[in-house]
């Protein structure tokens, strides 16, 4: 075979593989301003801003396979679920002051159904630990006027997803799904609410355990920058879009060619 | 003698039986007609300047001769270029791919070969990491391209190969009319 026949069919393959799951980048509508303190509780003001992904509407056929699909797994089924998106966060994070301080850049979001806010979860107690975030719990020290970047890979994001799942879907405690890896979980199993007034009640299972190809990926994400020292962050989501479900003009989308993303907030049992 | 030093005697034999097998009819006179080109070079934006660095592409031309003087083909490109914009994202890379249909003209003088080439296509890229520096629009992905160029080739001693150093200037009229240089080495075989 001659070298430019074996070059072309090389070429055409490269062509071919080439137009599947191509990254796309959703930049952030603002950079996000941390270190801020607020004048009336002199706290901390966690700054935040959410990226909802631009989904295309539901055709006909997707909700009759999803239909389908649901009824052999007996149990709901989202639109948007785990294998059809590979999303990560890349950020940047920009300590331009004189003096070094410590970061946190977090994620947190929601599904189709539901989304977790770890500010609106107080505390078990005086002593206990704040509720965590879906990603992003370790500190980082950034040195006086220092950029430094980062980024939640696309398996910690699915990891992410599956915990909100756990939480939301599954009764978990957040700290257990948060901290323990369940990336590979081929189901997560319901869990009964103990009952608060009686001391021996424990959680145990309830119902069929919820296969992974009946669970939801995270469709909006909310990253957030909380500082000792006034920093800026700017972050791009990148998006792999497996199913051809993302809409082609991403974030300058018309709304009403969208699938409307409005999941209520998680509030924990009891609350 | 190491099996790296084989490697070697062997390559060197096969080049040289290449570029030295006699043809009695044909010596030193180039084939005509049907042909094909792989080539392998770089690319790298000149407008907008300081987005993507210059990465490496992968050409392959076919066409055919219809005079001595005249070629007409088509080709196709695929390049690949990392960002060099600000962080975030940060070490991302970009794939451009091209195709398209090209004239050449030229002319031989002894062993090396002159050419002026021209032509029109289509460009696509993978991402939308130029959409950050307004040159696509949201969606976006192809465009029509515009390009032309010149080169030189000097014409083995075996009539159907050729060796070729290639140079062409891009134009993507739907990226904000983004522009392109191309260079490319490439080996040429016409049957």
């Amino acid at each position: 075979m001659h070298n430019a026949t074996c070059i072309s069919m090389l070429l055409g393959l490269a062509a071919l593989g080439a137009c599947q799951s191509d990254p796309q980048y959703l930049e952030a509508a603002a950079p996000l301003q941390g270190g801020m303190v607020d004048p009336m509780t002199m706290e901390p003001v966690v700054a935040s801003g959410t990226t909802l992904l631009p989904i295309k509407i539901e055709t006909a056929s997707d909700k009759a396979e999803r239909d389908a699909l649901a009824a052999s797994l007996n149990t709901v089924v989202p639109y948007v679920r785990l294998d059809d998106l590979r999303v990560s966060v890349e950020w940047s994070l920009t300590n331009p002051g004189t003096t070094a301080g410590k970061a946190n850049v977090t994620l947190n979001g929601g599904n189709d159904r539901n989304y977790y806010d770890p500010n609106t979860i107080p505390p078990a107690g005086r002593e206990a630990p704040p509720t965590p975030s879906l990603l992003g719990n370790t500190p980082i020290d950034v040195p006086a006027n220092t950029t430094i970047t980062g980024m939640f890979r696309d398996d910690q994001v699915l990891e992410a997803a599956i915990d909100l799942e756990l939480i939301a879907r599954a009764n978990q405690n957040p700290f257990r799904a948060i901290l323990v890896n369940n990336e590979n979980d081929e189901s997560i199993q319901p869990m009964s609410i103990p009952d608060p007034l009686d001391p021996n009640s424990v959680s145990v299972p309830m119902g069929d355990p919820v296969p992974r190809a009946a669970l939801g990926h995270l469709i909006r994400l909310d990253i957030g920058l909380n500082s000792s020292v006034p920093m800026t962050l700017t972050y791009v989501v990148r998006v792999q879009d497996d199913r051809g479900i993302l809409h082609k003009k991403l974030l300058g989308a018309p709304m009403d060619q969208l699938t409307a993303i409005m999941p209520t907030l998680y509030v924990p049992p009891g609350e | 003698m190491s099996a790296v030093g084989i490697r070697i005697s062997v390559m060197s034999a096969a080049f040289a039986a290449l570029v030295t097998v006699p043809s009695p009819t044909y010596a030193g006179r180039k084939a005509h007609g049907f042909y094909s080109e792989a080539g392998i070079g770089g690319t790298g934006l000149i407008k907008p300047s300081a987005t993507l660095a210059i990465g490496p592409s992968a050409t392959i031309r076919v066409g055919y001769d219809v005079f001595s003087w005249l070629s007409l083909g088509g080709l196709a490109s695929v390049t690949t270029q990392r960002s060099t914009l600000p962080a975030p994202p940060e070490h991302e890379y970009q794939q451009l791919y091209r195709g398209g249909a090209l004239a050449r003209i030229g002319g031989q003088v002894g062993a090396v070969s002159l050419y002026l080439n021209g032509g029109l296509g289509m460009a696509r890229v993978s991402s939308n990491l130029l959409e950050r520096v307004d040159f696509i629009e949201p969606g976006q992905r192809n465009s029509v391209a515009f390009f032309a160029g010149a080169g030189v080739e000097y014409q083995l001693e075996n009539r159907h190969y050729a060796l070729g150093l290639g140079g062409d200037g891009w134009m993507f009229t739907q990226f904000k009319s983004a522009t392109a240089a191309d260079a490319r080495v490439y080996l040429r075989y016409t049957y």
